[in-house]
């Protein structure tokens, strides 16, 4: 069954909580009520918005020739048992069954309708406490409408967890549509690490409308680790919402290799005296390609820090958009904030647009931007073919390096094996050029 | 025999002539080395043997084997035999050393064969030993972050990795502590053979009491205007280079 995406089935469930089922209808007046965005307005600057219209999205529930098995056992990255959760179109495939342990000291890593069913007054504290701040009302609304599931994660006060929490979304089928949202909690002096894998099982159409909150409570360390590798025909649209609190720290890292068109919005807001954030984003459109990825670093507290580093490698006739902006706030005096966007241009025909942009109410505020763009050096290319290794080859391994320079910001081995996997694949498919 | 030949090498770099007709005879099993003034055209020399894009040569050949290495790519000449150690060496960031270090002994196997990854790190870290660099070297980028005498003693352990016929040292002694150019020599000298050559660039007799050369030449202004013994290199830290400046003025 095709439809429009004013169409889409409303797939909530009854016994849901009224605060909860009131909130997607108000969000469903927004989106119904707001224009869709336009290339006027100032955070869409640079974007393609021809791409931006669905006919013929589905109800992803009635897709139906998803291979199970294969899937699920695909569904492993770290190899180590970890605890996971595997979807596919917004529906469980499969959950793995927590540590008693764990679960005895209060840990919640369940599918977002669990959550509702179970944990109800707990998530509605945290749950979609953030209005987008980077000019996607209208999407943001539009996934709050039609959210159907997702996963929540709450680290309970002084809970360290040493292994990764894994989380896989597949998406599959012609023009499917999932609205995944994602919200992580980390109480006073815990720490967690999730890594969350975003994928197509085959090479259609399809939208993905998603929503992550971050949310580090005082003292507490979290990282979320989310790689994209949908089709080359999907769309993504993604907004991440970090909350820092004192002394916290949170790392959101993410990975783009897949989809036609995607818009990702990552903000951090911080928020408590010492809170930390950093946010590293490593990107290799090729053909037609085009990501457009907005920031902000929003400092609302004092001697609060931040750090990005986007590193973008374009191939062909790809195009990314990177838009940062820095915000320093009237009492957020002693900011450090540092904003570094890197684009390594792999062909004559691809665009880097950097827009970076700062906004300095406090004093004694120390923030620096720049935004590169260049081919592979050439010093570097002589350097390494004047010991035998040929151009392309040369040519590749300095991309490889480009990328993996951002990937060990993560410093954590395991992940980083796992990132640099789906990279190498990335650029065996590229080939040499 | 097999043998390195410099034959009247002229060489531009943006339009200004460097390289002025040099000629120079490396046999196999020699040792060579270079001094000469600050930008006399040595560092030219050494790049536009290896390939670099940015010079231009004009006239002249350099033949490793009777085989012509201009003609060849930048990647071909250093299969074909010929090593340069830089005087500044190109960090590479995000690229380990052993992974580079691996790219350049694969692309000397034939098509479809792999390294013995095994193998390869018991060997570099065999001659890290010998070299005295720490194990966490293989780990790290391409020179990045390296002191200067570091990166020096990474080329020399590239070098040893690659095994050249001919080996071409930069200033690979600048930069380096006592203890380190004793090792570096070490290292050099225990390449040495009766199948492989060496040409040293320096500026400083020193290096030669240590890895001692068959032949000296003096490069001044894109030319050599002097060879002679290993005792050259003496008399020229004792008078300078004005005298061979001058003495060169007059028979020209
Ligand atoms: N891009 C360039 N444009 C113009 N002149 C250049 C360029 N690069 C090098 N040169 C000149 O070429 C000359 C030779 O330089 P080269 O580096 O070969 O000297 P060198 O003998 O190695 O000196 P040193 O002992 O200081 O290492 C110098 O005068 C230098 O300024
Ligand atoms: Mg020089």
């Amino acid at each position: 069954m095709s439809l429009s995406l004013s169409d889409l089935p409303n797939p909530v469930n009854e016994d849901s909580p009224k605060w909860y089922i009131d909130s997607r209808q108000l969000a469903w007046q927004k989106f119904l009520e707001s224009p869709w965005p336009s290339r006027k307005d100032e955070d869409w600057r640079f974007a393609n918005l021809k791409k931006l219209s669905y006919e013929n999205v589905r109800d992803s529930e009635q897709i139906v020739n998803f291979d199970y098995n294969k899937y699920v056992s695909n569904s492993i990255s770290l190899n180590n048992g970890n605890d996971r959760l595997v979807f596919n179109n917004d529906k469980l495939l499969f959950q793995s069954n927590l540590d008693d342990e764990l679960l005895s000291k209060g840990l919640i890593f369940k599918p977002l309708s669990r959550a509702l069913a179970e944990d109800a007054d707990l998530l509605k504290n945290y749950f979609m406490k953030e209005d987008p701040k980077l000019g996607s009302e209208k999407l943001f609304n539009l996934h709050q409408a039609r959210q159907r599931e997702g996963y929540f994660i709450y680290v309970p006060e002084g809970l360290v967890l040493k292994s990764p929490l894994e989380v896989f979304h597949w998406v599959s089928g012609e023009d499917a549509v999932i609205f995944p949202y994602t919200l992580i909690v980390t109480a006073a002096g815990s720490s967690v690490t999730v890594a969350e894998y975003l994928a197509s099982s085959d090479d259609e159409f399809g939208l993905t409308c998603g929503v992550s909150d971050l949310i580090a409570e005082e003292d507490s360390e979290l990282t979320y680790v989310r790689t994209q590798n949908l089709s080359e025909k999907a769309h993504s649209f993604h907004i991440s919402n970090v909350s820092a609190h004192s002394n916290s720290n949170i790392k959101n890292f993410s990975l783009n290799l897949g989809c036609d068109w995607l818009r990702q919005e990552s903000v951090s807001r911080l928020l408590g005296e010492k809170a930390h954030s950093e946010m590293i984003s490593v990107n290799v459109p090729e053909n037609n390609q085009e990501f457009d990825m907005r920031t902000m670093q929003l400092h609302e507290h004092a001697n609060t820090s931040s750090d990005l580093l986007y590193k973008n490698a374009l191939y062909d006739k790809s195009k990314t958009t990177f838009a940062g902006m820095i915000k320093v706030e009237n009492e957020a005096h002693f900011t450090d904030a540092y904003q570094t966007c890197r684009n390594l241009l792999m062909s004559d025909e691809c665009e880097a647009n950097s827009l970076p942009g700062l906004e300095i109410k406090a004093d004694q505020v120390k923030c620096s931007h720049g935004s590169t763009s260049n081919p592979v050096a050439e010093e570097e290319l002589f350097y390494l073919m004047s010991r035998g290794i040929e151009e392309a080859v040369s040519r590749q391994l300095v991309t490889f390096g480009f990328v993996k320079d951002a990937v060990d910001r993560l410093k954590n081995p395991q992940l980083e094996e796992v990132v640099l996997g789906k990279l190498e694949r990335r650029f065996k498919k590229i080939g040499l050029r | 025999m097999s043998s390195l030949e410099i034959v009247n090498l002229h060489a531009n770099i943006n339009g200004t002539e460097i390289l002025k007709g040099l000629n120079l005879n490396v046999p196999q099993g020699e040792v060579h080395a270079i001094m000469g003034p600050n930008g006399s055209g040595k560092s030219t020399l050494a790049k536009v043997m290896a390939g670099h894009e940015d010079y231009e040569v004009t006239g002249g050949d350099v033949l490793l084997n009777g085989k012509s290495l201009l003609e060849m790519e930048v990647d071909e000449r250093s299969k074909a035999g010929l090593f340069l150690a830089f005087q500044y060496p190109a960090e590479i960031p995000g690229v380990s050393n052993a992974n580079f270090l691996r790219a350049a002994r694969q692309a000397r196997l034939p098509e479809g064969e792999e390294i013995d990854a095994v193998a390869f790190y018991k060997e570099i870290y065999d001659k890290m030993d010998q070299l005295g660099m720490d194990r966490k070297f293989t780990g790290r980028s391409v020179n990045e972050g390296f002191s200067g005498g570091e990166k020096k003693r990474n080329e020399v352990l590239q070098m040893m990795m690659l095994e050249p016929a001919y080996a071409v040292l930069d200033e690979t002694d600048s930069g380096l502590d006592i203890d380190a150019l004793k090792i570096v020599a070490e290292g050099v000298n225990a390449m040495r053979s009766q199948d492989r050559g060496f040409l040293v660039i320096t500026h400083y007799q020193r290096l030669l009491d240590y890895i001692v050369p068959d032949h000296v030449h003096v490069l001044n202004d894109g030319q050599i205007i002097r060879s002679g013994s290993k005792d050259l290199a003496l008399e020229l830290e004792e008078k300078g280079y004005d005298w061979l400046k001058e003495e060169n003025l007059v028979k020209s």
